[in-house]
């Protein structure tokens, strides 16, 4: 059985983790409360776990899968089905500052669905090949490249062609 | 390419105000969490511990062993209120169980033949290795399956004993059926129309296989199949859910036959569930993690009836009720009258192992 970390080893493990696990949180989540609920969800989880992840050097990556994975739980609880939002256009969206012609990415990705926003996040943020978004999602790579490609095309709609070229199509591997 | 998006994606969350970690409160949930792990086993006997509030019907104790006649009243392929936590199937109300003999359960189907389940290695939905079957039928027999495929998505009519999909090897789209009751394959439908295609999925209604074939260049076709003869109809419309004749196609309900709208959404960002029978909608809006749920009349003729958000989540049973369950309840609501029942069950887990878990009859995560 492996040694649990002491209370000072995890509490520097949290403290340098957070900031990375806290930004993908916001990103998939896009609200600032269940960020923070999700991104002590992870560490708490890695911590119950530990003959699981054996050393503290394995758990930054433990407590990145256990995050994505939660969040994907959260996301099943209202169903994955027919994610497809019903609007067409998006409305509200604050427009950045710096480009006042359209919305942040960030308040894009809000307009997502989900599994889209999920997908997104993962593969362009976090730059994660299909195969992990994959395994992370507990899908099909097909399905990964199905939403990949539904959500370049919805963000195409909201940012632009600039921002998301028609060319993109769902290669991202 | 992405590499704007991806860019801007990082300069976008670099300025995100990231609130100080609170180590103290993570240590607490850690401790706690492995505490309910210590404490709650692995054990899901099933204790009985009530009846149908408000209909004072006594539950008869589950057993693998115990055999009911099914009800020709009901729906085809209708075991009310039916879900899978980890590999045990509970059905007909939740008051029969049977175990499946794998790792892990990927989703459950309802068919003529029984409640087909689909399982493997994992949970994953449609990927994560071979995807293979079980047939739970209504004696309560779990009859293995010879099928055993890989990375496609599964469709069935509750009407008929089949299970299709669509299998996109070497660039060409065949469309496969295969009888569940028989254990054999029916129908294997090329449809050239769909070349190129990497993944497809489809909805299967009698005759026919509803598809959408996706590709590589981000284009999506769609189109509908009579298996049986192999006619291919190209269509405009995309339709993600199918009952009573009708599908979901965007935010509006739309008749299969002619694609004319019966029922359109005015919600924003709302996602629409329809009804095995076609009737009525779910309509799930506001925020993911604090959704609400209203059920419509797609004819119209009553007013917008809004639920209680569940514990986990509503699905359809077979029979068009709607269902949620949690760790010690299985509730069902007729979405006419809007009038529920709970069964008060015991599935052995926590609520958070229920949502890990939890696999409801008609929900597919999948796209």
């Amino acid at each position: 059985m492996p040694r649990p970390p002491s209370d000072a080893e995890f509490g520097e493990l949290v403290h340098a983790t957070w900031p990375s696990l806290y930004r993908t949180a916001y990103l998939l989540l896009g609200d600032h409360a269940e960020a923070e609920d999700l991104v002590q969800t992870a560490p708490a989880k890695t911590y119950a776990s530990w003959p699981k992840v054996r050393t503290i050097e394995a758990a930054p990556a433990y407590a990145r899968t256990v995050l994505v994975n939660t969040a994907a739980s959260w996301f099943r609880k209202r169903g994955w089905r027919n994610e497809r939002p019903t609007a067409e256009l998006p409305e509200g969206v604050a427009p950045a500052s710096d480009l006042a012609d359209r919305p942040t990415v960030v308040a894009a990705l809000a307009e997502l669905a989900p599994r889209q926003r999920a997908v997104v996040v993962l593969r362009f943020y976090d730059d994660l090949p299909v195969a992990q978004v994959a395994a992370a999602l507990g899908c099909s790579e097909g399905t990964v490249k199905s939403q990949t490609s539904d959500a370049l095309a919805r963000l195409r709609t909201l940012l632009g062609e600039a921002v998301v070229p028609h060319t993109s199509g769902a290669r991202h591997d | 390419m992405t590499e704007r998006l991806s860019a801007l994606l990082h300069a976008e969350a670099d300025v995100v105000d990231v609130p100080p970690p609170s180590t103290a409160a993570v240590l607490r949930r850690g401790r706690a969490a492995r505490r309910r792990r210590r404490t709650t086993g692995a054990v899901a006997g099933l204790v009985v511990v009530g009846a149908l509030a408000g209909a004072g019907v006594a539950l008869a104790p589950a057993g693998d062993d115990e055999v009911r006649s099914v009800d020709p009243a009901t729906s085809p392929g209708d075991t009310g209120a039916t879900f899978t936590i980890g590999t045990t199937l509970w059905y007909d109300d939740a008051s029969r169980r049977a175990v499946i003999d794998d790792k892990a359960v990927k989703s459950i189907y309802s068919t003529s033949a029984g409640v087909l389940v689909r399982h493997g290695e994992n949970n994953w939905s449609d990927g994560g290795g071979p995807q293979r079957f079980s047939l739970v039928t209504p004696d309560g027999e779990v009859r293995r399956l010879g099928l055993v495929t890989e990375e496609v998505a599964h469709t069935t009519d509750p009407g008929q004993p089949y299970v299709a999909w669509g299998d996109p090897r070497d660039g060409s789209l065949v469309v496969v059926v295969h009888d569940v009751a028989a254990d054999r394959e029916v129908a294997r439908v090329p449809v050239p129309e769909a070349d190129g295609a990497y993944f497809a999925t489809l909805e299967l209604v009698g005759d026919t296989a509803y598809v959408r074939a996706l590709s590589e260049d981000g284009g999506e076709r769609h189109f509908a199949l009579d298996w049986r003869t192999g006619e291919v109809t190209p269509r405009d419309l995309e339709v993600t859910d199918v009952g009573g004749g009708r599908g979901v196609a965007g935010p509006s309900i739309v008749e299969l036959d002619s694609g004319a709208e019966v029922w359109s959404s005015a919600q924003r960002n709302a996602y629409l569930d329809l009804s095995p029978d076609g009737r009525h909608v779910l309509v799930q809006g506001g925020g993911w993690q604090n959704p609400t749920f209203t059920v419509v009349a797609v004819d119209g003729g009553s007013e917008p009836m809004p639920l209680d958000p569940p514990a986990s989540r509503y699905s359809w049973t077979a029979g068009s009720e709607l269902m949620s369950v949690t760790a010690d309840a299985v509730t069902t609501c007729d979405p006419a009258s809007g009038a529920c029942e709970e069964l008060p069950v015991d599935l052995g887990v926590t609520e958070e192992e229920l949502l890990e878990t939890l696999r409801p009859i008609g929900a597919v995560f999948e796209s």
